[in-house]
């Protein structure tokens, strides 16, 4: 018994000392919850401001972006940023074997990022892929891998995609951040209103005490619903590109708003820009030409000339001169497109024939009996020329008007500007400027947004004048010389519109190059608006380097086209229609345009 | 008559043991079934909380079958067992299953399988001859076929992740560790040899001054096993396990032959064995550096172990609950790392109720071993105990950064199919001990 004595005495020395460890332990793990050391506390709590609770930026919802009838151009989504931490991996090979077809990489790449680094170090952040879409992101999210980070990117889908890319905008990572934002036309210019308001939320990590951390909302984007009416917007998409193909040009735009309100119902642009790719070579489509690009308007620009004469009152429709073909005001030669004299015309033939040496005189004229140039410059400020019309889209080009005393300026310049060269412009510009002439001499601000939509509240855009650079009874001469323009037997400019009284004039324009002007092409354009008695509507068609080099082959057919078509899809009656409307009383255009 | 009269007397004596050994199975039922209420309340709280699918509690029913059939088989084979140790080892695995559920979801189906032959091994064990001599006549056999088998782990050994140490021998999608078996085989083959040494052990010592010391002649064979085990762990980057050899062996040796000198030289030895260490391995430098100052690397080296300790500061006193808290921002945690995931989602009271399970598992092993009398038996069931205990203080101590990361697992509760096979074994020959000693008493 005495061995066993021993071996018991040895046993309970053993028990007792693991005991001992135990007590230890135990003091030890009693100490976390009731003496810390406290400077392991201060550490752990530093540690634990990342484990427990995470500060994060909580995003609001992006306000959607709709046409003028509710469809939608601009819809939220998800897109996902796919990264790994490769210190809370468990199984590497079954990661990499089920990540491989979700994400598009292939299985021993993601294999190799997971492997320990140089220093045989484990590291706590991989990306694997920098966006995946919708689907793919949440099937991952069902996988529950351990040590997967997936970082929602908020991410717009376009319904319309090319058709309303240009003038919606876009919305991607801006090159400094990793952070999204809205990018040109809509987009861009109320990136502010559409992203709402964000907020830094600290939320705990634990599930039950989550709720409590997070008690204020965040303010939600504001939905816009834009002027654009999409089915119109299609219709001016299809012709341009009927006519960019017949006509073999290099781009085009064709523009239509309501002379009324401002309101813009559509820009269609070629070439188009794809939403959806991001190629350098598309995103340098994505800026809208119609508003971005300046371009010598050339005759088209010469009903402005034709509106500021009689509204300055230094020429009527009586007035006449002797048309010499070419001469030499200011130092340069001015020359009619035909080069040839055609002997007395009168204010009116000037226009319907497109004399430059009609406009250079009625300008030269001007200038002497106002008083020097100046009074010219300012009233064709008045109609905008030179500075942006202020639309809501982001990215508006200012155009060029050069004025006496700017380096850019000379004499010859004054008389070019009464036929649009050498003055540049947008085609948003020119075609405002036109709508004074439509809107009984007043400016309407452009516009493309019509409501805003916050919550319950909708902000309707009320139609805002900007300028009157012609009074009403102007507006009417002139309206009625366009008139002639377009139905006179002897323009060039000619077209039949049987049901419709239009307006309207073209342009043939050089194109400016250092030194002197493009031989080889030209930019074709016609501004017209119908009817002619109470516009409702007003066209700009475009055409970069047409094969038909002037206006009235290349732009003015494609408008014709356009009126056709655009009269039956906005209901807008013929005039003789319109007028038994009125003889019985009615108000054709009660109608919201 | 007189067949009748043995039949009587039979069974009075089956009445006899019936009325003393009822209220004991009465008593390992009772537990079993307060352990299976526990798991179920666990597993439904984690799918309430985690929105899982209510087909995650079948590891739970799975579990309760183990349970019912281990049951029943040890009352026919073991009647008079130790009606502690099974419901204990039911209870800390089911609770790791609860863990890995939680942890690591896709690994549930592949530890409850190795609950499954676990059990089968621990029954298959109770139908084994009585005596345990097959354990003990063949000590030599069984210790070198472990070695063997770890040597083909040098050769073929893989890693389940597919990196760190090749301690795997892969069947199929089953991995098994030979280091853990060969655990029980040193244990087993210390326990033979000391039993069959021990009256020599004081007769031959030499004396050293004041210390009385094992003869060499002794001493011989039992360093040159010790010596290749160490060896070959050791070459394989196995030091957590070569740890645990190193205190086993030191404390079976001072069970045996009574020398307090030979423990203490051993604790000497084993801070030696921890320095060169440092020298010889990167990883083990590393721990120790953690361990000093876990502060200046909280992110990257010392990350694991700065989120256990935060885990186990933020489990409180009763524990976020399962499924709530954040454990498996811990790296690992479903293996080296389960304490602290228990002590978060359990809190202190769960970690404390797992420790003192661990506690009871060794106590009553001690006791098997203090109320047994042959030297092997109570050799076996002291050296088994001690290693459970050693283990399960290792780990502890280094989830709480007592002493540095050694890298074993937490004996039932974590993740891994050769660990809890051991700990099933264990079990499984505790209570054929426990039964056995009521044979002799």
């Amino acid at each position: 018994m005495g061995r066993d004595e021993g071996f018991h005495r040895r046993l309970t020395v053993i028990t007792g000392f693991m005991l001992l460890i135990s007590a230890v332990l135990i003091a030890r793990l009693l100490s976390f919850q009731f003496r810390m050391d406290p400077a392991v506390k201060s550490r752990l709590e530093s540690q634990a401001q990342n484990r427990y609770s995470q500060t994060v930026e909580v995003y609001p919802n992006r306000g959607q972006i709709y046409d003028r009838n509710g469809n939608l151009l601009a819809v939220n989504s998800f897109e996902y940023r796919i990264g790994i931490s490769p210190n809370q991996v468990v199984n590497r090979a079954e990661t990499a074997r089920k990540l491989a077809p979700l994400i598009d990489v292939p299985e021993d790449e993601i294999y190799r990022k997971l492997q320990p680094g140089p220093d045989g170090k484990l590291s706590t952040y991989v990306l694997l892929k920098p966006v995946v879409g919708f689907e793919a992101g949440q099937a991952i999210m069902d996988l529950e891998l351990p040590g997967m980070v997936i970082e929602p990117l908020p991410t717009r889908i376009y319904p319309e995609g090319e058709l309303t890319a240009q003038l919606v905008g876009i919305f991607r990572d801006s090159d400094a951040s990793r952070t999204r934002r809205g990018y040109w036309g809509v987009e861009g210019f109320y990136q502010t209103l559409l992203a709402g308001q964000s907020k830094k939320v600290t939320t705990s990590a634990i599930p039950v005490l989550q709720e409590a951390a997070s008690i204020t909302r965040v303010r939600d984007g504001i939905d816009l619903v834009l002027t654009i009416d999409r089915d119109l917007q299609f219709l001016a998409q299809e012709i341009l590109n009927w006519a960019v193909q017949r006509e073999q040009a290099t781009g085009g735009t064709i523009l239509i708003m309501n002379p009324r309100t401002g309101e813009i119902l559509a820009i269609a642009n070629y070439p188009m820009f794809d939403p959806n790719s991001l190629t350098p070579e598309n995103i340098q489509r994505a800026r809208n030409p119609a508003i971005a690009d300046v371009y010598e308007p050339g005759s088209v620009f010469k009903i402005i000339t034709m509106a500021m004469a009689l509204q300055a009152g230094t020429h009527d429709e009586t007035w006449s001169y002797n048309d010499p073909g070419c001469f030499n005001p200011g130092g340069t030669r001015i020359c009619n497109w035909d080069g040839a004299a055609h002997g007395n015309q009168t204010f009116i033939d000037v226009f319907v024939n497109s004399w430059n040496t009609g406009t250079s005189t009625i300008f030269m004229q001007m200038a002497q009996q106002l008083g020097g140039p100046y009074a010219v410059y300012d009233m064709l400020k008045e109609f905008g020329i030179g500075s942006p019309t202020g639309v809501d889209l982001e990215g508006e080009a200012a155009g060029i008007l050069p004025e006496p005393g700017d380096l850019d300026w000379n004499e010859a310049q004054f008389f070019t500007t009464s036929f649009g060269q050498g003055v540049a412009v947008t085609p948003l510009q020119m075609l405002t400027a036109a709508n004074a002439i439509a809107n009984d001499g007043l400016i309407m601000q452009p516009h493309i947004v019509k409501k805003r939509i916050d919550g319950n509240e909708v902000i309707e855009t009320r139609p805002a004048a900007t300028h009157r650079p012609i009074s009403v009874e102007v507006a009417h001469r002139a309206r009625d010389i366009m008139v002639r323009i377009v139905e006179d037997p002897a323009s060039l400019d000619k077209y039949e519109f049987t049901r419709f009284k239009v307006a309207g004039k073209t342009g043939t324009a050089q194109i400016p190059i250092p030194g002197g002007y493009d031989p080889s092409g030209s930019i074709a354009s016609f501004v017209g608006f119908l009817p002619a008695d109470d516009p409702v509507v007003s066209v700009l068609v475009k055409l970069d380097r047409p094969i038909n080099y002037w206006g009235s082959q290349a732009a003015a057919p494609v408008f014709q086209e356009l009126v056709e078509r655009l009269v039956v899809l906005m209901e807008i009656p013929s005039d003789q229609e319109r007028y038994q409307l009125i003889a019985q009383g009615g108000d054709p255009f009660s109608r919201e345009y | 008559m007189s067949t009748t009269t043995a039949e009587m007397a039979a069974l009075d004596l089956d009445e006899m043991d019936e009325e003393r050994i009822r209220p004991q199975a009465r008593r390992e039922r009772l537990l079993l079934a307060l352990a299976g209420l526990f798991i179920l309340l666990n597993q439904v709280t984690l799918i309430v909380a985690r929105d899982r699918g209510w087909e995650t509690l079948w590891p739970v029913g799975v579990w309760a079958l183990c349970a019912a059939i281990g049951h029943s088989v040890l009352e026919r084979r073991l009647p008079r067992r130790d009606p502690l140790f099974f419901p204990l080892a039911m209870f800390l695995t089911g609770w790791g299953l609860n863990l890995i559920s939680r942890l690591v979801p896709g690994f549930a189906d592949r530890q409850t399988l190795w609950l499954v032959i676990g059990l089968a091994a621990l029954l298959a064990l109770t139908i084994l001859p009585g005596d345990l001599r097959w354990l003990r006549r063949y000590r030599y056999t069984w210790l070198i076929g472990g070695l063997a088998l770890l040597g083909v782990t040098i050769v073929l050994g893989t890693n389940p992740s597919g990196f760190g140490p090749r301690l795997w021998l892969g069947f199929g999608r089953l991995y098994y560790q030979p280091s853990e078996l060969l655990k029980i085989l040193l244990v087993a083959f210390l326990a033979s040899y000391f039993a069959d040494h021990e009256p020599y052990m004081r007769l031959d010592s030499r004396r050293l001054g004041r210390w009385s010391v094992p003869a060499p002649a002794f001493l011989g064979p039992v360093l040159l096993m010790w010596g290749v085990s160490i060896v070959v762990l050791v070459w394989q980057r196995d030091l957590g396990t070569a740890t645990l050899f190193f205190v086993v062996f030191m404390i079976m040796l001072y069970l045996a032959s009574g020398q307090a000198a030979l423990l203490l030289g051993g604790l000497g030895l084993l801070a030696l064995a921890g320095l060169a260490a440092m020298q010889l391995f990167d990883v083990v430098a590393l721990r120790v550096r953690v361990w000093l100052d876990p502060w200046s690397t909280a992110d990257s080296d010392a990350y694991q172990i700065v989120q256990s300790l935060m885990a186990v500061a933020a489990g409180g006193l009763f524990g976020q609950g399962i499924g709530q808290g954040q454990p498996t921002i811990i790296p690992v945690v479903h293996s080296d790392f389960a304490f602290a995931a228990i002590a978060e989602e359990w809190g202190m009271l769960g970690a404390l109720a797992v420790m003192a399970a661990l506690a009871v598992i060794v106590v009553r092993g001690m006791r098997v071993a203090v109320e047994t009398r042959q030297a092997f038996d109570r050799l076996l069931a002291a050296g088994l105990s001690v290693t459970l205990a050693v283990q399960s203080l290792l780990i502890l101590a280094g989830v709480l950064k007592l002493v540095p990361l050694t890298g074993v697992t937490l004996p039932f509760v974590s993740y891994g199919g050769s660990s809890l096979l051991t700990m099933f074994v264990v079990t499984g020959l505790l209570l054929v001990l426990s039964n056995r000693e009521k044979d002799a008493a």
